[in-house]
């Protein structure tokens, strides 16, 4: 055991799993026998975890270790990583949570057309769902992992911003402003301006499970309504 | 090249060249802060106490070097220098600090990553790494700065604990309890254990061998070759009969290839 173990053991200290488990990979091998026992016997709470922690790095060593360091390995990953370092950090600067689509767009680097593409949708659709006027159970999944992964948010994030109620941007005359109705995303797409098989993917995909256990029901009166007013005035208006 | 301690001989350490080499460095006192429980190396003591006395504007130039790997740095102490940058919101260090200490830390995890393919492996050397800047995020980092080495070969072995677990999950059947086990149903078990081999035979044994065990009957053989636990021993933490565990290391025996019942410890 080393010599931190017995410094540890002798102070009597609060040791936490992790700390024991962590001592225990200093180690230049796998433990044996005894030094399994010495382990054992100085963190009797531990047993079983110590045990099995053991049981797998034996596992992990009998495993062949065919790798041959390769420059490109290294740097795949560590440019993956640090991309998503800056994610990490920049979601951290952040406000926790998303308000404002077109902003964040920004804060994650993007221009509206890189976001556009990132996603797979054009101006039209982007600007509805910045103002929020598709019905968030008619969101299929896709979607939101996609505005997820491009916002470098979490996709439960994505589906808390699109559950807020709608917000449309056009102007109107009437003396009461009007009751906004959000629309389907297959009507949403059907109106885009993306090529058809491109559309056929989106009417295809699976719909997020997620938003549409939560979404209120569609209610009766909706049969009733009118098209949506800013579904002509807005959504449909590429705006800068 | 200062590195981390290797895990074949954490004892054994080159010291890092001498990191200002060429530079300007500020011959005032330079303390390092203290570690909340453990000690650094020496050679990593060293080498942050020449850290501090160097200016910001050296300070970045040495880490880019580092990034472009013509300076050489003990994990550690640049586990430490992103600690310190994170402390400070210095975002523009703690890039450089961060990048640097995973362009050196990248072969290390890579080999370590044992069994995998070599988009696993990537993986799993990224899935190391953030969970380093998470502990140095959360000021947490203090073994990571005392052993690198072994920090990164805790998190090697969870991560492949949890595959394992994964894999089993796939094929679970019913899981055994004190009272029964449905292996016990179905044939005799030998009224001896096996022998205890060697652990190094055993290892080799095993390493020829580990695709054709069943991960119950390769844990007991582990457990009973490599790690001198009792049947008892063995019975109890699986939950199980001494008898079951009698069973699984006679299959575990006849898939080796091994033959013959023994006396026990």
């Amino acid at each position: 055991m080393t010599t931190s173990h017995n410094r540890k053991v002798s102070l009597d200290e609060k040791i936490s799993l992790d700390d024991v488990l962590a001592e225990i990979a200093a180690l230049p091998a796998p433990p044996d026998g005894e030094q399994l026992r010495a382990w054992i016997s100085s963190y009797p709470q531990f047993k079983a975890e110590i045990v099995d922690f053991a049981t797998a790095w034996i596992e992990m060593e009998a495993n062949p270790s065919a790798y041959e360091e390769k420059r490109e390995d290294v740097d795949v990953v560590v440019n993956r990583t640090m991309s998503r370092v800056q994610q990490i950090l920049d979601e951290a600067k952040r406000s926790p949570s998303l308000k404002d689509l077109l902003a964040d767009i920004k804060a994650a680097g993007h221009d509206l057309e890189s976001f556009q593409r990132a996603v797979g949708i054009d101006r039209s659709m982007l600007t509805c769902l910045a103002e929020r006027m598709i019905r968030p159970a008619t969101i299929p999944l896709r979607l939101v992992t996609a505005m997820a992964e491009a916002l470098g948010r979490t996709a439960e994030v994505v589906r808390d911003y699109l559950r807020l109620p709608p917000q449309p941007a056009a102007a109107f005359k009437a003396r009461k402003r009007p009751e906004p109705k959000q629309d389907d995303f297959a009507v949403i797409v059907k109106s885009a301006e993306l090529p058809e098989p491109q559309k056929a993917r989106w009417l295809t995909e699976p719909l997020d499970p997620s938003l549409r256990a939560r979404s209120p029901a569609r209610k009766a009166s909706t049969r009733r309504r009118a098209r949506c007013p800013s579904f002509r005035t807005s959504c449909l208006t590429p705006r800068e | 090249m200062g590195e981390s301690p290797e895990l074949e001989d954490p004892h054994e350490h080159t010291p890092p060249e001498h990191p200002t080499a060429g530079v300007a460095v500020d011959l005032g006192a330079a303390s390092v802060p203290a570690l909340t429980r453990g000690q650094r190396r020496p050679a990593v003591e060293a080498e942050l106490s020449l850290w501090y006395r160097l200016d910001q504007v050296h300070r970045l130039t040495e880490l880019r070097a580092g990034v472009e790997g013509r300076r050489a740095f003990n994990l550690e102490a640049l586990v430490h220098v992103s600690r310190e940058a994170s402390r400070s919101s210095d975002r523009e260090t703690l890039n450089l600090a961060f990048e640097a200490l995973s362009k050196l830390a990248a072969p290390l995890l890579l080999f370590q990553a044992r069994g995998l393919s070599r988009d696993e492996r990537r993986e799993q050397v990224q899935d190391i790494l953030l969970h380093i800047l998470e502990a140095i995020r959360a000021d947490k980092a203090d073994f990571a700065e005392i052993n690198f080495a072994a920090f990164a070969k805790r998190r090697s072995i969870s991560l492949f604990r949890s595959r394992q677990a994964r894999l089993e999950g796939i094929g679970e059947r019913i899981e055994p309890t004190d009272d029964l086990d449905p292996i016990d149903d179905m044939a005799e078990p030998p009224d001896d254990l096996p022998a205890r081999l060697m652990r190094a035979e055993a290892m080799a044994l095993l390493a020829r061998s580990l695709d054709k065990l069943s991960s119950r009957h390769r844990q007991a053989f582990i457990q009973y070759h490599c790690l001198s636990l009792t049947q008892e021993e063995i019975a109890k933490h699986h939950r199980v009969t001494a008898r079951t565990i009698r069973l699984w290391l006679e299959r575990a025996n006849d898939t080796i290839g091994l033959s013959g019942g023994q006396d026990d410890d």
